[in-house]
Order: C-alpha cells, then structure tokens, then sequence
C-alpha cells in the first residue's frame, strides 16, 4: 500500500507534513528548481550559514498556512457574524477546498523567483514582468496546472495563482473579500507565513537571534474579526497581542542587522551589474520566457562569476572580480538624522554630486525607508470588543522606523568622494544659516 | 519606491483638507480621497487601485504614507474610538509640503477642496460602498447596473444587491455631475 502522508525534516518546523497530491507538486521541475535558489542571494558572505534556499522555505510557508487556516477556520474561533460575512465557512467542502488551495498557493508562492532572489529583477525582466509574473504563468501553464486539474476533486490553477499572489501582486483580477482574507494568510503584510517563516529560518541561518518570535503563541491565537467599519479582517485576541508584537520587532531587527547591513548591500549592487552583463550576452531581455527561467539558477551564475572572475577581457570581469575576491565598493555614507533635518533627500543628491566629480561607474547608492509601525490589524479583547491594534498597543506606536541610505564608492576614489559629501553637505549647512 | 516630491505635497495638502473638513483623515478617508481625486478629477496621482480593503485601495499609496511618517512628515495620532489612527502633518511636513509643491498645488486647490469636501463627509462605511461601486462602473463600463451590483454583492457579501444598487445610481450621478 502506498504511503498517502509524507513527512520532511525541518531545522525549524521539525517535520513538514503533506500528502501524496502536495508531493506531486514538490515534485514538479518549477519547484525542484528551487533546491538551487538561495533565499539571501550572497547574503552568506556575510553571514557564512545563511545558505539556505527557496525551497525548504516555501516548504515551510505551506506548513504555517496550512496550521494558520485550521486555526482561523475552526468552528470554535468563528462567531455567527464571520459566518455570515463568509458564506464559504458554512460548507464543509468549501472549506476543505479552500485549505487545499490556501496550503498550494503557500508552496507555490516563489517559484517564480530569479536567480539570487530579488537581487536582479528590473535588469533581468522584459518591461511589465516581475518574479510574481512568472509565479502565475508557472502556476496556470505548466506541469503543475494539469497536475492540480487531475486532483480529485480538481483544484482551479487560477485559485492557485490568485491566493499566492495576492491582490497587490495581481492587480488585473477581482479579489473577493474572502480571497483576500486567505492571500493574506500567505503574503499579508502583519501575519503572513511567507513573513513568519522567513523570519525564524533567516534568522537560524543567519546564526542571530533577532528573527525569533512565539510563533506557536501567535498562530493559535490568529482569528477571523468582524471590525467596527464592517469588514472581516485577521487579527489576534487580546492574548496574542504581545507575540504580534514580537513579531513586528523581529521584523525590525532582521531588517536592520541583516537584510539592509551594508556589505551585502553592496554584493547585491555587485550582482546586479555582473547579472546584466553576463545575461545580455545569452539573450535580449524581451526574450525572456519561463523555459530561460527554468533552466538558469544560482548553480549557473555563480559558475559563469568563477570562471569570468579570471578573465580580464570579459565586459563583466570588473564585476565577478568583485564578489569573488571581496573586492566590493566601500561604505561612504549611512543615513545621519543631522544631515536629513537640512534635506529629506540628502543622501540621494550628495550621492549625484558626487557622481558629478567621480563618474556614475564608481558609485552605489542605496536607499530603502520602510515603516514597520504602518501595520495595523484588529485585536479581540477580553471583553468582546473589536480595538485597533495601533490603539491599543504602545509597542506597536512606538515602533522604530529606519532608513537605509547608502552610499558606496571604488576605492581608489574613496578619498575624492569623501571631500565632495564633506563640501555638500557644508553648502546645505551654510544655506540654512543664511535662511534663519 | 524613489520619491516623488511632488505627489507627497498633493498628497500631504490632502490630509489636510480632509481635516480641515472634519474628516477623521485615517488611511480609509486618504486613500479613497486620492481615488476620486485620481479617477474623477484626473489629477495625475502615479497610484495603481485594487479592490481591496474598503473598496479601492492603492498599495502604492500606502507605502507613500509609510515613507512620509518614516521621513517625520506626518505622524499618526491614536485615539480611543476603536477605529485606526488619524493622520496629521508634523511641522516639518508643512514646511516639506510647502517647498515641495510650490507652484504644483495650486494647480489642483478647486479639485482638491471639492473632493474632500465630498468624502471628509462620509463615514468609512459609506465611503466604501460608493468607491467600489464607482470602481465597478468604470471598470466594467459596459454592464449593467444589476450585474454590477450582483458582481458587488459577491466580491464584498455584507454589501447587499439593493445597497449596491444605490451606490452605482449614486456613482453615475457623481460622474454626470462632475463632467459637466
């Protein structure tokens, strides 16, 4: 007899479990693929462990929506307003659909992804297409869509493709109020499990503790809430809000201490160049097509890097020379609060002075403004009542914002560049002396 | 997302005139005030708009805000009245907005006042129901107005069809009313 239940280990989730149809999936060339996409890009030559890949995170993706749907969806956490907002929890099979669908989508989420992840997208991409774009193409006109046609019952690819996507990433279609509760529960911007996981597994690898939050905590106490302006949104009761606050804190320390920290900012500006320059030689970029993206991952890339690192005479050497070699552009400026009170766009218009004096080849710049506060979710206190998480939370108020302006410069003009931000910012400085 | 000056003083100027309205100004009033704006003023506001959360709802937009309040030009001011924070431009925003949209706003001041006036009215509620019915219109100009509220009554369900149906004659009359 064979088996219908599989179980994966997982340093983070200890088992991911899925049955015989979800392995059919896993099976698939588009999602094979993603054993050799790293889920950091170069992110490792800072912090050597993190060379985890796209595939054992969206492995886990499907586990923690699968566990977030059972809870949000379970008889005893929905009142009758939820059930009436949502005709689709009345019906046992709906709702058996929809978690089929909701777990799909979740290991499905990222198959479009490039090589090195986000790293090279614009360059690399015909005009119009982004990462989310070849996520729906695969997910409706490949191997996975007839293999989601011969379930029994038969999945729509196109339930697939929108719950993955989301209403912000496909803009083209109608989100009912229901699709858009369960996209959330993959990509939403407070409780998604893309977010979740990727934080905790990031944060393993990486070898920091900053991505660690009581997720088990969170998740179990994850609901559906009719809101006081009459929608149905996720949110958490009164119980949860300290985890959800961890989470939004984790949230702003992998993004400052890792995923913005300057060196592997600039390895990502590194490959960027190296990439446009090594794939414009195979093809033009309206060429572009889901057979090119199946057949190159971070295996290609890096063994074009190696091998053009050592040639002198390739357009792209520079480039490859200065990831192999460590030989990346040096850190000049980080965003000052000063120099921002004189100018909100400092560090973009010292970053074209200085271009001015050194030439645009010997210059990054690096800018990035997030707002982990802007989140807002509804909370269910103790006493029935519905509250803003923004209202009820000084944690969530006070969160943090950061800014990441960076600018890098080649060494041998680090000096020039130096003198250039120095008199930039002396002129704003007298300027403003002279207007009080 | 670069900035664009431009279009933070637009729309700084317009949680502004939603305040000086009476309107609470939260993201709801701000994003459905840059909706009409946008759709039926033509002001060239660079916001993409989905049917989301309340009717049309701009992710570019709310990442624009998320950008000001990081900058400190506007901030949000929590209240106890169980819905979301109101926004409000710092000192710094005022000064930013003025220099920013020097010589840009006034181009857009009648527009402007119009819509808040329109929307600084209405709560969230009734704000919803006629943007998405003004979305569905102009989205799917050639339906009529019962398949557009059944197709309204499906995608948001505590919209009933006959509510539906109000809010497209009242989305049609605004567009009438605005183009003459």
């Amino acid at each position: 007899m064979s088996k219908q239940f599989h179980e994966i280990r997982d340093p983070i989730h200890v088992f991911v479990r899925m049955d015989s149809r979800e392995r059919e999936i896993v099976d698939t060339a588009p999602f094979q693929r993603l054993r050799h996409i790293h889920q950091l890009a170069l992110t490792y030559l800072v912090y050597p462990g993190a060379t985890h890949r796209r595939f054992e995170h969206s492995l886990g993706v499907m586990e923690l929506a699968g566990r977030i749907y059972d809870v949000i969806t379970a008889d005893e956490n929905i009142n009758d307003d939820v059930k009436n907002h949502f005709q689709e929890l009345k019906h046992n099979d709906q709702i058996t659909y929809w978690r089929r669908v909701v777990r799909l989508a979740a290991l499905c989420h990222d198959i479009g992804h490039l090589p090195f992840s986000h790293a090279a997208e614009k360059e690399l991409l015909p005009e119009g297409w982004t990462h989310e774009t070849i996520t729906r193409n695969l997910i409706m006109n490949s191997e996975i869509s007839s293999l989601l046609e011969c379930q029994k019952p038969p999945i729509k690819a196109k339930d697939v493709a929108k719950i993955a996507l989301g209403p912000k990433e496909w803009k083209e279609v109608e989100f009912s109020d229901w699709e858009a509760v369960l996209s959330e529960i993959i990509v939403g911007d407070a409780f998604g499990a893309d977010r979740m996981d990727y934080l905790l597994r990031d944060s393993y690898h990486a070898g920091v503790a900053y991505g660690r939050f009581d997720h088990h905590r969170l998740i179990d106490t994850l609901r559906l809430i009719k809101t006081n302006d009459g929608g149905v949104r996720i949110g958490v009761e009164e119980g949860g809000l300290q985890s959800a606050e961890a989470l939004l804190l984790a949230r702003y320390f992998m993004y400052t201490q890792v995923y913005f920290h300057p060196v592997r900012r600039i390895y990502d500006k590194h490959l960027i160049d190296f990439m446009t320059k090594w794939i414009n030689e195979k093809y033009e970029k309206s060429e572009y097509d889901i057979s090119i993206h199946l057949d190159i991952t971070d295996i290609e890339v890096l063994a074009a890097m190696r091998e053009i690192s050592k040639n002198k005479n390739h357009p792209a050497h520079d480039d490859a020379r200065r990831i192999m070699q460590r030989e990346h552009f040096r850190i000049l400026y980080s965003h000052q609060p000063a120099d921002f009170q004189l100018d909100p766009d400092f560090a973009s218009n010292a970053c074209k002075s200085i271009v001015e004096k050194i030439g645009e080849e010997n210059v990054r710049f690096d800018s990035y403004h997030p707002n982990p506060g802007h989140v807002s979710f509804p909370v269910l206190m103790r006493d029935g009542l519905v509250e803003e998480a923004t209202n009820d939370s000084s944690v969530i108020q006070n969160m943090p914002a950061f800014k990441v302006d960076f600018i890098f410069v080649n060494e041998p003009h680090f000096d020039a560049a130096k003198r250039e931000l120095d008199a930039y910012r002396q002129s704003l400085q007298d300027s403003s002396d002279q207007n009080q | 997302m670069t900035p664009n000056r431009k279009q933070d003083a637009l729309v700084m100027e317009l949680i502004e005139r939603l305040r000086a309205h009476g309107s609470w100004a939260g993201e709801t009033h701000v994003q459905k005030t840059a909706y009409f704006l946008k759709e039926l003023a033509n002001v060239p506001l660079n916001l993409d708009y989905v049917l989301y959360r309340h009717g049309p709802y701009s992710f570019d937009l709310h990442e624009e805000l998320s950008f000001l309040m990081t900058d400190g030009m506007i901030k949000a001011q929590y209240s106890s009245d169980h819905y979301g924070p109101h926004l409000i431009l710092t000192e710094r925003g005022k000064k930013w907005k003025n220099i920013w949209g020097e010589n840009y706003i006034d181009n857009f001041t009648e527009k402007l006042e119009k819509i808040s006036s329109f929307v600084g009215s209405k709560n969230v509620r009734e704000l919803e129901k006629i943007s998405t019915a003004l979305f569905m219109t102009l989205k799917h100009n050639n339906k009529n107005d019962k398949y557009l509220a059944r197709r309204i009554n499906e995608l948001k369900p505590h919209i009933k069809v006959n509510d539906a149906l109000d809010s497209i004659v009242k989305a049609r009359d605004i567009v009438h009313q605005w183009n003459n």
